[in-house]
């Protein structure tokens, strides 16, 4: 790979990792909140399956987000990139989870206005209706599931301590789903502004030819590994019991939801099926993942009646929504600016 | 299945730890009627080991218990509801050998009136441990049974302290008994009533996990 290249993939690499630092807490955040899993064991799941995700399914929501803006230099995907990344990494640094979406539409937003191409408002549109949609949808996916194990454990009662095993076996498994959502549905945001603009060799993998998208989906998948392994403690507490005390059963629904979730907007399989069978269609958008955790966070609490769970931390939460893309749209137009009128590069 | 390997090894530990509890009130009711019938004799010394040795028993197995649920963070919502309980009933245990010691030490002379009373009194503070074991294994099993169980561990516990001032008022009653005598018998017969205060104790706390539950 050309150093250049390299270089100017950095910028995506360093958000694959604030990504990864981000939003283990919402993968695993909850069970390691509720002592269900050890710290270990979670990051080793999710970063073998967070991987897997970018690689398999990370195309289509990557189609989309490359598809509101068609950056179409290196140096102006380096940009995008990086003030994502920055912007994302000084809101986690302040402990409230953020969302690289978020982070990333702010950017390309920056970089349109910027350049003064246009912006795709019906995509903004739906991208940022699926912002406010996912958290209600995670909301009622989490009552329902919830009122579902209630039933099923009133009607067949499992012992206490074979009912822990069980709900560990459930959280590795809905970890490992989980993390493989959130590869597949966040990888765009890592690695969508380089789609057009980086075009690698196609490299011959036991017989199976890899693509330069599968590569670049596979070096950002690691990216987001390699955060995992890093992640943010002070932001998993947050999560795991912040904002509402958590059962490990909660635990368990949490992670499911923002699986499934994250899973409806990212499968592409799913879509086809859809159009096959003349459903309605769900968009592949890249989806605050962020989001999805609060909102099941949100349906437990109202399941419960609505106790317990701490509105401070929420709204502290939700001004992060808000701010982030922002945040992220200023500083890629002023580093737009600086990287075209200081270094000379071009930018668009 | 090999996932549930430790899981399975925990339950059976715990479920020993009950069933040596059910045992051991089987074996001190047993012995008391021996003493009272025959006094210390090599029976009722070979009860008493027996129980000791039930006691010696669950002492391991507690911590054992105790070891692995914090070594594997197993239950970590219930794990400090579990270790209280298990405290909670390995006193009773305690109680169990420490009461039939001081027959075997003091050998007291306990007149045959007092007999059936105490027996009475003995029986009721076995049904009671007996319903907070059953309460014990209805905690683990999440069956929602606890209730009806706590439920007659408050009444036999009831039971016992009515029985036990019945049998105090006669004792002290009597004409022929010097101070010390009487003292010394109702000594006995609070030592068993203790049995059944600590089993209530024991219910309460698990009253209130039944009601963190409900939520």
């Amino acid at each position: 790979m050309d150093f250049l290249v390299l270089f100017f993939l950095s910028s995506g690499l360093f958000l694959g990792w604030t990504l990864g630092v981000n939003n283990m807490c919402n993968v695993f955040g909850t069970a390691i909140g509720t002592q269900m899993l050890s710290h270990k064991k979670a990051i080793a799941i999710a970063c073998v399956f967070v991987v897997l995700g970018a690689v398999m399914s990370g195309h289509g929501v990557s189609t989309t987000l490359s598809d509101l803006g068609n950056i179409t230099t290196l140096p102006g995907a380096f940009i995008v990139a990086l003030s994502a990344a920055f912007s994302l990494y000084l809101v986690t640094k302040a402990g409230a989870p953020a969302s690289a979406t978020q982070a990333i539409v702010g950017s390309i937003i920056g970089w349109s206005l910027f350049a003064h191409v246009h912006v795709d408002v019906w995509l903004v549109g739906r991208i940022v209706a699926s912002w406010f949609v996912s958290p209600l949808l995670a909301a009622v996916f989490a009552f329902i599931l919830l009122h579902l194990f209630k039933i099923y454990l009133k009607a067949r009662p499992i012992p206490m301590l074979y009912r822990d095993a069980y709900i560990r076996m459930g959280l590795v498994l809905a970890g490992a789903f989980s993390a493989y959502a959130l590869g597949a549905n966040n990888i765009g945001n890592v690695m969508a502004p380089f789609l057009n603009v980086v075009h690698l060799p196609t490299l011959n993998f036991f017989g199976i030819p890899v693509l330069s998208n599968s590569q670049l989906f596979f070096i950002g998948g690691l990216s987001i590994a390699v955060g995992i392994s890093m992640y943010a403690r002070n932001v998993m507490q947050t999560v795991g019991n912040g904002l509402l005390k958590m059962t490990p059963i909660d635990g368990l629904v949490v992670v499911l939801t923002y699986g499934l979730v994250l899973f409806l907007f990212s499968s592409v399989s799913l879509h086809h099926f859809l159009v096959r069978c003349s459903l309605p269609t769900i968009p592949l958008v890249p989806l605050s993942s962020s989001g999805a955790v609060v909102g099941a966070i949100l349906g437990i609490s109202l399941f419960k009646g609505g106790r317990g769970l701490k509105i401070k931390e929420l709204f502290k939460i939700m001004c992060s929504w808000i701010l982030v893309p922002v945040i992220s749209a200023a500083v890629c137009f002023l580093a737009l600016f600086f990287m075209k009128n200081v270094f000379g590069q071009e930018v668009f | 299945m090999i996932f549930f390997k430790k899981t399975h090894e925990i339950d059976s530990k715990i479920t020993e730890f009950l069933n040596n509890i059910s045992e051991a009130g089987l074996l001190y009711v047993r012995a008391i009627d021996i003493f009272l019938e025959k006094g210390v004799t090599e029976e009722f010394h070979k009860k008493r080991q027996d129980v000791s040795a039930l006691e010696a028993r669950n002492d391991q197995l507690r911590r054992d218990v105790e070891a692995q649920l914090y070594e594997h963070t197993l239950v970590p919502d219930s794990r400090a509801d579990v270790l209280q309980l298990l405290e909670g009933v390995d006193r009773i245990i305690n109680k169990y050998e420490s009461n039939l010691y001081m027959y075997e030490i003091e050998k007291p002379k306990i007149p045959a009136g007092f007999h059936e009373g105490l027996r009475a009194l003995i029986r009721t503070v076995e049904d009671c441990v007996e319903a907070l074991v059953l309460s014990s294994r209805a905690f683990f099993a999440m069956n929602g049974e606890i209730e009806d169980s706590l439920h007659k561990v408050m009444f036999f516990e009831k039971q016992a302290d009515q029985q036990g001032t019945i049998l105090k008022n006669a004792i002290f009653d009597d004409k022929k008994l010097t101070l010390a005598h009487k003292l010394q018998i109702k000594s006995f017969e609070q030592a068993a009533e203790e049995i059944s205060d600590i089993a209530e104790d024991v219910a309460d706390s698990l009253t209130v996990v039944s009601v963190k539950r409900a939520f």
